[in-house]
């Protein structure tokens, strides 16, 4: 055989395949990153900006380009910590204290209703729009949509936004750990 | 649908289970009591799984026995009658004869000892008569009963009667005693159902119960109830146990009888719903069996839902300076009550007064030695051990995945156990902590769409505005444009000025 024929069957073989890797790529072409959607699922969402991001979405990016570490989230505290590490195959670190620290119960905010003068900054702020009202009006906060990022407190010129304990449906009781074993307990009583 | 068959003489088994000593003839062999009217009566408004009825009485009302007093606020609930009539005489959060004693709204209601009903008129729908009733299920999760009774197709209905708990005996009581109430709840219930048959399950060391039911049964020629006995193994009274005895199928993980064609319905239930629906009785009373070894007279008690448990102890004759710790439900998966002004609901099926002797611990609890026992009594097919390590390492995700979910607490891993680990209580705490973790991912998801679309509605005022903006400045830039304005405003002008000179003249 002419080593011209097996030369041009192999190029348009090549050829034939640029052009399919070409479709593909164009065809499945993956929008954004990835790793960024990810990391966001693991953030909690609150848009509380303690982390010295505007928003969950942007630290999310931030973690996905290495500028920032993956302890500088609060609300998520240490179990967050965990799953980031897991995800990115990261060691897990202590929740960086400038950031603020893991709050035992989770807190949303309330209007104290007869001190709103209805100036609206609160809900100018608020990240999730849980805040209802109008210029000169009282405002009241949707209890269920609050994530209590306390954004809406500094933002109050009459400080009348206070913190309350989250309402959790009835249909939830949360009960304690079982202690561990009565060795602990013995180790406790010496 | 797979079609089901049930052979009395060829049962199926479950994977482990526990022979118990049964611990129930001091409080059978005498007459059912009825129990005196107490002086208050607290009447728990929670329904199944913490849902809460919403009171339709308020402080100071006087009621009367059967009246709805709270209704539910959703379909998952059942409605709440006065026990007895009387003044509501206050409606507050107090503890409740449920899981872990949990706060909840109660009505206390101050009778006046007359017991005067309602004027009633049930409903000749049965379904509705379920929901107007207040049926749950009185074998002990209390599941409202008109929500098993949808659209599907149901091949077999299976009437509990295996009690499989120790000390526990009120089912049985009921069915020595109420045989014939038993049997029309059935039938009205295998009408709403349009089942085929009705299967009453008893357990074997029962006596005379199947030879009196069916006497029953084929003087009043009924062709579709029969009466099969079980084998006494504990838990062979659970409702995916008693399945897997009587048909050898499964209820699919996280499924209900439902899906196989079956409803499961407690004789207590049945008994219910035949009293609303010919005597226009509703669920205002249930027997609770009082048990013990802290009780001078067990016995079972026909009681008013809401009678506290100190005023039925006072009537067994309870010796109070022996009872250690009182307890709701049977010894395996009961709860302990922290006092005993605690009003009983429509699950309470046994009291517990237990004395020292038998609450307390011999020896610690020791580290799990992998040893395998819970593994071989686990009814669920569950691997208990492995579930315990993933706890008590917070790997809550991976208990989930080995199906905590399909636990049903029936306390015989804990009962094995030679190191004494109280393995039940892990799997509450790890089923409550997933189910607030849901919760929080719900919430977390919510908040981030709402984030979103406040984000793309400011990103799009924001466009909004610079597009305004963009259009005012290239309209005061063009020459050509700025002409045309400024004679168009020129001409508006000099017609005004014009028209008004017209007007003067």
């Amino acid at each position: 055989m002419h080593p011209l024929i097996s030369l041009l069957i192999i190029s348009s073989i090549a050829l034939l395949f640029g052009f399919i890797v070409m479709w593909v790529s164009k065809k499945f072409k993956v929008e954004g990153n990835p790793i960024v959607e990810q990391i966001n699922a693991i953030l909690p969402q609150t848009q509380c900006g303690q982390c010295d991001y505007p928003g969950c979405k942007p630290y999310a990016t931030a973690i996905a380009n290495g500028e920032a570490a993956i302890n500088q989230c609060p609300p998520g505290g240490e179990e967050g910590i965990k799953k980031l590490a897991e995800l990115l195959d990261l060691e897990v670190l202590e929740l960086n204290p400038e950031n603020g620290s893991e709050e035992t119960i989770d807190l949303v905010v309330e209007v104290v209703e007869e001190d709103c003068i209805g100036c609206t900054k609160c809900i100018q702020v608020c990240p999730v729009d849980a805040i209802i009202g109008a210029a000169k009006q009282m405002h009241t906060i949707i209890l269920s949509a609050c994530t209590g990022c306390d954004l809406c407190i500094p933002a109050c010129p009459v400080d009348c936004i206070i913190s309350i304990p989250a309402p959790i449906p009835n249909t939830i009781n949360r009960i304690e750990k079982p202690q561990l074993y009565a060795l602990v307990k013995e180790a406790q009583q010496l | 649908m797979k079609e089901i068959k049930i052979n009395p003489n060829h049962l199926y088994s479950f994977n482990g289970g526990l022979k118990l000593k049964h611990h129930k003839t001091d409080s059978l062999g005498k007459k059912l009591a009825i129990s005196t009217i107490p002086d208050k009566l607290f009447i728990s408004l929670r329904i199944n799984r913490g849902n809460i009825a919403k009171p339709t009485v308020d402080i100071g009302d006087y009621v009367l026995k059967g009246q709805v007093i709270a209704k539910p606020d959703t379909d998952n609930g059942s409605y709440i009658h006065a026990s007895s009539s009387g003044t509501i005489t206050a409606i507050c959060d107090k503890e409740t004869a449920s899981p872990n004693a949990d706060m909840a709204t109660v009505i206390e209601i101050t009778t006046d000892k007359k017991n005067q009903w309602i004027e009633s008129n049930p409903s000749r729908d049965i379904k509705t008569a379920i929901k107007d009733a207040g049926l749950v299920g009185m074998g002990g999760a209390g599941f409202p009963t008109h929500l098993k009774y949808r659209d599907n197709e149901i091949s077999t209905l299976i009437i509990n009667g295996a009690e499989c708990e120790p000390y526990i005996s009120c089912d049985e009581q009921l069915m020595l005693d109420f045989p014939h109430e038993l049997l029309d709840g059935i039938i009205l219930m295998l009408n709403v159902a349009n089942a085929k048959q009705a299967i009453i399950a008893l357990e074997d060391q029962i006596g005379g119960i199947k030879t009196q039911f069916e006497k029953l049964i084929s003087d009043r020629k009924i062709d579709n109830i029969t009466v099969i006995k079980v084998p006494t193994i504990y838990p062979a009274g659970g409702e995916k146990q008693l399945i897997k005895v009587l048909t050898g199928q499964e209820v699919p993980s996280g499924g209900l009888p439902l899906d196989l064609g079956l409803i499961v319905q407690n004789v207590g239930t049945a008994k219910a719903l035949s009293d609303y629906y010919t005597n226009g009785k509703p669920l205002v009373e249930r027997i609770i069996t009082i048990a013990g070894d802290a009780i001078g007279q067990p016995q079972n008690y026909s009681a008013l839902i809401g009678t506290p448990i100190s005023h039925l102890l006072k009537q067994a004759e309870c010796n109070s300076d022996m009872t250690d710790r009182l307890i709701i439900g049977g010894p395996m998966m009961g709860f302990a009550m922290p006092s005993s002004d605690i009003g009983i609901d429509k699950t309470s099926n046994c009291i517990l007064a237990l004395s020292k002797e038998n609450t307390e611990h011999h020896g610690d609890t020791l580290p799990c030695i992998r040893c395998g026992e819970c593994v071989n009594v686990c009814p669920a097919n569950l691997l208990p051990q492995q579930l315990h390590w993933y706890i008590k390492g917070e790997n809550l995700e991976k208990a989930r995945e080995h199906h905590l979910f399909d636990c049903i607490e029936c306390g015989a891993c804990a009962w094995v156990c030679p190191s004494q680990i109280k393995l039940v209580d892990y799997y509450r705490y790890a089923k409550s902590e997933l189910k607030y973790l849901d919760f929080k991912r719900v919430k977390s998801d919510e908040s981030q769409i709402r984030h979103e679309k406040r984000e793309e509605r400011l990103q799009r005022l924001k466009d909004e505005r610079l597009a305004k903006r963009k259009r005012t400045r290239r309209r005061t830039t063009d020459p050509a444009k700025v002409k045309l304005d400024l004679q168009a405003t020129l001409d508006r002008v000099n017609k005004a000025k014009d028209d008004k000179e017209k007007s003067n003249e």
